[in-house]
């Protein structure tokens, strides 16, 4: 049997999904800046996309542009918000957890002689709105922090954060790829939102920015001026159209599926207690994501043979070629120890995923961690 | 990563991961990479009379402790000592380049060793 649980790496596209972008790819492929009426088809199926998408978030469609996925989002949004408004520099709140997508943008900038502060976050795995709260400056005009964090599933205090940043006057943007399709989003909590397609069962290359109209923002590359000036290039109308088209299916069935989700998460977490000596890494998570360490055991080793029976998921420390070792940034800042960071691996469950695949997963989990504690 | 058959065989059914009688012992650990082996031997008139290891580490430490031992057993301390880390990927088929970490059961099994002159 083979069992696919890294539905955080990335999903698989719902059929119907795929069915519809074919359908766009063969039939309406059309460029959807041309005049004539196959762009016009083009078009209306992209403006469609982008008001689903704006009603999912509860935003408005003039405030959703379209990218190739979450790392530009996260780019123009950080990048493209401050050179619109605080060229010069300026103080930047973000957290030790985010993405890559973020973490480097802000070192670039820090570089660049702006300063940026990196909110650390509790043993649980999220950053606490006091401490967000005590990191304001006056020069600060801008915050990222994540909504949910990818490697541990923890949820972060958007809601309380938001209220923070409204009082004091600073832009919040936040990555939400880890956060759309698996938790109801407010967009307005926030003033910019960064989501990926392939990780809600839309195809990969698509995501989307949601930017507040009342901000300015400019562009970090430049071309033809598409998504009104904000990031050129041709209209990838499959992928637009597959991201609504996912988002309304995951939003109609949403109360059927989470609970299902949360049973597949539950069934795991209780098999969990025919063995020792492990550890949940982070609190108040998804119901998707489970990160956990068991003692004595290497998390590649346990991910390599889990693999080795079919099973897919994923480890944060590995070994790599390039005689380093790479550790996950996440949990050391997280404080845990190093058996709990070496032995990491995260599962991360999808709405695909059926019973009989999590029997199987939780047999060869207990299987594989006697085995390898053995050796 | 696409592991070989011998590599999954050695990694998936150790042998040598057992309690032994032994003579000699050492341990190497790499912090860096949360990777740790542990060599047992059990050495008669020079000779490697039964080896084992036990390692807490990633699927290639496990892979190549089990190759070492394989390699080992039975053998004269001078072959043994005259393993390198290229015995030891032959036996594994294992050939992506770096991995620091495959050195370390050899790094044990060396030390285990250094008392012994022949």
């Amino acid at each position: 049997m083979r069992v696919y649980l890294d539905h955080a790496a990335t999903t698989r596209v719902f059929p119907q999904v795929a069915q519809e972008v074919y359908r766009v790819f063969t039939e309406n492929f059309g460029n959807a800046s041309s005049l004539h009426s196959h762009g016009e088809e083009a078009k209306q199926i992209y403006e469609k996309a982008r008001l689903t998408i704006a009603e999912y978030l509860k935003v408005q469609p003039q405030e959703i542009y379209f990218t190739s996925g979450g790392t530009e989002s996260d780019n123009i949004a950080i990048m493209g918000f401050l050179k619109a408004n605080f060229p010069e520099g300026g103080h930047i709140i973000t957290t030790q957890i985010e993405h890559p997508a973020v973490l480097e943008v802000a070192r670039y900038l820090e570089q660049r002689g702006y300063d940026v502060t990196y909110l650390k976050p509790t043993v649980d795995g999220y950053v606490t709105p006091e401490d967000f709260k005590r990191a304001i400056r006056k020069n600060t005009v801008l915050a990222s922090i994540m909504w949910v964090n990818n490697e541990t599933g923890v949820i972060q205090p958007i809601e309380e954060i938001s209220k923070i940043s409204k009082e004091y006057g600073i832009v919040l943007h936040s990555d939400a790829v880890q956060a759309v399709g698996k938790i109801p989003i407010d967009g307005k909590l926030v003033d910019m939102l960064s989501a990926s397609g392939h990780k809600f069962y839309a195809p990969k290359g698509c995501g989307f920015l949601y930017v507040n109209s009342k901000l300015k923002v400019a562009p970090i590359t430049y071309g033809g001026g598409h998504e009104r000036g904000l990031r050129s290039g041709t209209e990838n109308v499959p992928g637009a159209h597959g991201m609504a088209v996912a988002l309304k299916m995951i939003e109609e069935n949403f109360n059927e599926w989470s609970k299902r989700l949360e049973k597949l998460k539950k069934k795991i977490l209780e098999s969990l207690t025919q063995l020792t000596d492990y550890h949940i890494n982070g609190r108040n998570t998804v119901s998707s994501h489970i990160n956990l360490s068991f003692k004595g055991v290497h998390g590649e080793a346990l991910a390599t043979a889990l693999d080795m029976h079919g099973v897919s998921v994923s480890t944060a420390s590995a070994c790599s070629s390039h005689h380093k070792v790479s550790k996950s940034h996440v949990l050391k800042a997280m404080d845990l120890e190093e058996w709990m960071i070496d032995g990491a691996i995260r599962i991360s469950v999808g709405y695909d995923n059926s019973e009989e695949e999590i029997q199987y997963f939780t047999e060869i989990l207990s299987q594989e961690v006697k085995r390898l504690r053995k050796i | 990563m696409a592991y070989s058959q011998k590599f999954k065989e050695l990694f998936m059914y150790p042998r040598h991961a057992q309690e032994i009688e032994y003579t000699h012992t050492a341990e190497v650990v790499y912090p860096d990479h949360g990777d740790r082996v542990r060599i047992f031997l059990k050495i008669e008139n020079y000779v490697v009379k039964d080896v084992a290891f036990k390692a807490i580490g990633c699927p290639r430490i496990i892979a190549a402790s089990e190759a070492l031992c394989r390699l080992a057993n039975g053998k004269h301390v001078d072959y043994v000592k005259s393993l390198n880390e290229e015995h030891i990927r032959q036996e594994m088929e294992f050939f992506d380049k770096g991995f620091d970490c495959i050195r370390a059961p050899l790094e044990a099994i060396k030390k285990a060793l250094t008392k012994i002159e022949s």
